[in-house]
């Protein structure tokens, strides 16, 4: 299959969240129709089966293809630099959300057994947008962090209907918040010297994260100053 | 046993260095890598569970860290010692068919991870003697003893802490079999006195 998701990209723009959400969920709806939908489908004939699967594929294709396209270095840099206390406009916040998502999408996407969850950068970039001033003039990066991730947590930018809590057992509730932690701790790690390299660095954030054990905290996610203590003891670590 | 990756050049301290899992998991693959040339013993590394063993190392490590400049020096085996607990405890590495042109006796033959963790924290606790405090070390002997190693297997596997001791009877100290999981004055007095020699 052609890889069209730099044309995507393009396409979309850089201040289309709602879009981006949009071919997620598309991705994610062709995931579990696929799975529910593949008894019923050997009723169908022939012909029309084939297209039903074509159908299916393209959709779940041409959201993969978004999600997995990795950001540019420089937008992760400047992620990394927003959420480490440089302030920005929307371009700012939108470029923020988009890679945030991007390695939200990818640590949620190692998991087994697979979790139909998504994250939407509408959601959390109107969020972060509220946020702005609000960051506690002086604390220090980590804190800055925990309280993004708390606020993104709050109004469900991950979830299997983000924006809404239902439908979350709690260990998808679990995994997804310990995603958001796993993605801060990455964007505050230092950046390696190859972009190549963001990859390894972010499952590294993740597995580090998941080897912590710290049950009470991911569960909820809303505790900003013991986020924060988190997130200062193990960055230097990554 | 397997030489070292040689990460000397880096801008930091190897024992600064350690701590940062990227660092870690890159010189234990490097490790594994160079087991592989030495025993021709194929490893498959879990990186979650690498990192696992990372985390409960820190930890640990952290909690006995001392403050005094002067008992830096002798936690260094100690804290190699806690690694090499962590990673028995994790067990990171799978190790494929030892093949048959291997070394007999070799203890790599007989516990082939072990021998891999063993290899990685005694290379580690030399590089940072050595490059971080100077330190000219004896020769060690390489760890054949099949006893020894036979005793390691068995014991590590009841209490993960003898993992500390038997790091310093492969490294040609005088271990603690007393108290192995905690840091004390007398391996202060230990290593001191072997460095001095």
């Amino acid at each position: 299959m052609v890889d069209n998701s730099e044309q995507i990209r393009r396409l979309i723009g850089p201040a289309a969240s709602p879009l981006r959400d949009l071919l997620r969920g598309a991705k994610t709806a062709a995931e579990a129709t696929e799975e529910s939908l593949a008894p019923a489908s050997k009723l169908l004939p022939g012909t029309l089966a084939s297209l039903f699967w074509a159908t299916l594929e393209t959709l779940e294709a041409s959201g993969r293809s978004l999600v997995a396209s990795p950001p540019s270095a420089e937008d992760i840099r400047a992620a990394s630099r927003y959420l480490a206390g440089h302030e920005g406009g929307l371009r700012t916040i939108d470029n923020f959300v988009s890679v945030f998502g991007c390695g939200w999408d990818r640590c949620v996407a190692n998991e087994r057994p697979r979790q139909r969850l998504q994250f939407s950068e509408t959601i959390a970039g109107l969020k972060v947008a509220a946020l702005a001033g609000e960051m506690g003039a002086g604390r220090s990066r980590e804190f800055r962090a925990a309280r993004i991730i708390v606020a993104m947590r709050k109004v469900h930018a991950t979830g299997r209907v983000p924006g809404t809590p239902i439908m979350l057992t709690a260990e998808q509730r679990f995994r997804a918040n310990l995603a958001m932690f796993a993605v801060a701790l990455w964007l505050l790690a230092d950046r390696p010297e190859r972009h190549s390299e963001e990859d390894r660095i972010l499952d590294l954030s993740y597995a580090l994260t998941n080897s912590q054990g710290s049950g009470e905290l991911f569960s909820e996610l809303n505790d900003v100053e013991a986020i924060g203590f988190e997130l200062a003891r193990l960055r230097p670590h990554v | 046993m397997a030489g070292f990756p040689d990460f000397a050049n880096a801008d930091r301290p190897v024992r600064k260095s350690v701590q940062r899992l990227r660092w870690f998991v890159d010189a234990f693959q490097e490790q594994a890598a160079r087991t592989t040339e030495e025993t021709g013993i194929k490893f498959e590394i879990d990186q979650s569970l690498l990192a696992g063993a990372f985390s409960t190392w820190l930890r640990s490590f952290d909690a006995q860290k001392p403050t005094e400049p002067g008992r830096r020096v002798p936690f260094v085996g100690f804290a190699a010692g806690l690694m090499l607990r962590s990673l028995v405890q994790s067990d990171p590495a799978t190790a494929g068919s030892v093949p048959q042109t291997a070394d007999a006796g070799c203890p790599a033959e007989y516990w082939p991870e072990g021998y891999l963790y063993v290899s990685f924290c005694l290379n580690l606790r030399a590089l940072v003697l050595q490059q971080d405090f100077k330190r000219e070390l004896p020769a060690v002997p390489k760890p054949r003893d099949a006893r020894a190693w036979w005793s390691f297997k068995e014991n590590v596997q009841s209490d993960p802490s003898l993992a500390i001791p038997f790091l310093d009877l492969f490294a040609g100290e005088e271990p603690d079999w007393t108290t192995p999981g905690m840091f004390d004055a007398d391996g202060t007095a230990r290593l001191e006195a072997h460095s001095a020699g």
